[in-house]
Formats: C-alpha cells, structure tokens, sequence
C-alpha cells in the first residue's frame, strides 16, 4: 500500500469542487443531476466548477442518451483522484495538530 | 477561521486548522449522505439472484441451445438492472475499483468465485455424469440465491464503509 503525499491542490480546494471531487472519488460515474442535488448548488454553478475540473484534467464528463434523453454523467480521472487524495492527505496533515 | 496562522499555503492559497477540520467533515457529511442514496432496494438483488438461477436452471433441460438462448435473456435482465441502478441512484460503482473496502470485496469476489465454479462442477456432474434430474435447478437455487447476498453485503459494507471513514 502506497502512501498518500500531501499535496495543497488550488483547483480541488474551493468548496464546491472539493464536495463534488468528495462524492465522484466514492464511485466510478455520478449522474449531473445527482451532483448537483447533493452539492446543493445550480445547474449553472455546477457546469462551472464541472468545467474547471475538466480543465485541470480531474473530472471526465460523459453523454449518453437513454430513451431520447440525454444523460450527463461525471466521474473523477486517475489524475483527479490522485489530486484529491493528496489535498485530503494535506487536510489531514493540517489538523493533526489541531487540539481538540 | 479562527484567526490563527495559516498552516497551508499553496498558490497563495492559505488554510488554518479549522478551516481545514471544516473541510474534511464537510466531506464526511458529503460522503455519508452518498451512502444513503447508494442502497438498492430489495428486489433489485432478488432479480440479480433470479436471473441467474433461471439460466442455471435451464442446464437441467439437457439443451444445449436452450442454454445458450439463455444468455440473451440473463445479458439484457443484468444490463437492465444496471441502468434501473442508475436511474434510482444516480451513480453507478464498482466495489472492487472504487471506495473505501476495495481489498476485502476482491477477496470475497475470489471466494465466489471459487464457490461458483465448485457448485457449477457438482451440479452438472450429477446432472450430466451421475444423471440426476434437477440437480442444475438445485445448484442454480444455491448459486443464485448466493449472488443475491452477496450483492446484498458488498452494499452493505460499501456503504458502512463511507459512513465510517473519509
């Protein structure tokens, strides 16, 4: 088992992208809608900060249209995965001087 | 912010204790609300165990194309049920590959694996060798029945395991 090197990420850290990189890391794809209900943000926001992932190599976004509807579905990228564990890593690491 | 010295900085970017304690329950929360949703209703993992215990059954019918015929049905009855899956939840995941219990699920996966492959032998030998008539429905019943839970508990402890741990 390798261990994580922590690692400060600027593109996972901001809220909204580290809750959506939180949810994709615990499954293989997550359906748009389904991010966007668990975030608790718009449609909007959410294609924005979907796109910065994207930018930044972390997040794939797949289409598929299943019975004529389009389904938008997301999953984190190798790269993106790593990205994420090392900030939770670096989280970690900046509380584990933190008294109780 | 509790107003104390940052203790992360990265890209200009600083993080303090609290923040960063904020964060990681936030995510905690997150992935416990996940686990929620991931659960399949019942009859999803009763169906997984039928259609398998359906195409196992019909080894006892002595047709070998009734059995190959039978895997049209049993490939578009598992497809169905991943996309019924990912209509309920939104998200589709692979125990094995993904989340917080990867090594244990592999282990048991081998173990059905084994199981699998040891009741299928016994079945069709005394099915086909010993010519005991319905002993592929029985094994088909064990086997099916065993996909069942263990569909069942790979959810279980999948989810136990996002509530448990980040």
């Amino acid at each position: 088992m390798t261990a994580v090197q922590p690692r400060f990420d600027a593109v996972v850290h901001a809220p909204p992208r580290l809750q959506i990189c939180g949810l994709l890391a615990a499954v293989d794809t997550m359906e748009f809608a389904a991010v966007r209900d668990a975030v608790g943000v718009s449609d909007s926001v959410l294609s924005k900060h979907v796109k910065q992932l994207e930018e930044a190599g972390y997040v794939k976004v797949g289409k598929a249209t299943i019975a004529s509807r389009q389904r938008t579905s997301l999953s984190l990228t190798k790269a993106g995965r790593t990205a994420f564990a090392a900030h939770v890593a670096e989280l970690r690491r900046i509380t584990a001087a933190l008294p109780d | 912010m509790n107003g104390s010295a940052p203790d992360g900085v990265d890209d200009g970017v600083p993080v303090d204790r609290q923040a960063a304690a904020d964060q990681l329950a936030g995510l905690a929360a997150g992935r416990a609300a996940l686990a929620d949703r991931l659960v399949q209703p019942w009859w999803w993992d009763a169906t997984l165990g039928l259609l398998l215990f359906a195409f196992l059954s019909t080894y006892s019918l002595h047709n070998t194309w009734v059995t190959v015929a039978a895997t049209v049905p049993l490939a578009a009855g598992i497809a169905g049920l991943v996309v019924v899956y990912k209509r309920i939840t939104g998200t589709w995941w692979d125990a094995r590959k993904v989340g917080p219990v990867q090594g244990r699920v592999r282990r048991a996966m081998r173990w059905w694996f084994a199981g699998y492959l040891a009741v299928l032998a016994l079945g069709l030998a005394a099915e086909r060798l010993l010519d005991v008539r319905g002993a592929m429905v029985a094994a088909g019943a064990v086997l099916g029945l065993g996909a069942a839970l263990l569909s069942r508990w790979v959810t279980r402890i999948y989810v136990a395991g996002l509530r448990a741990e980040l």
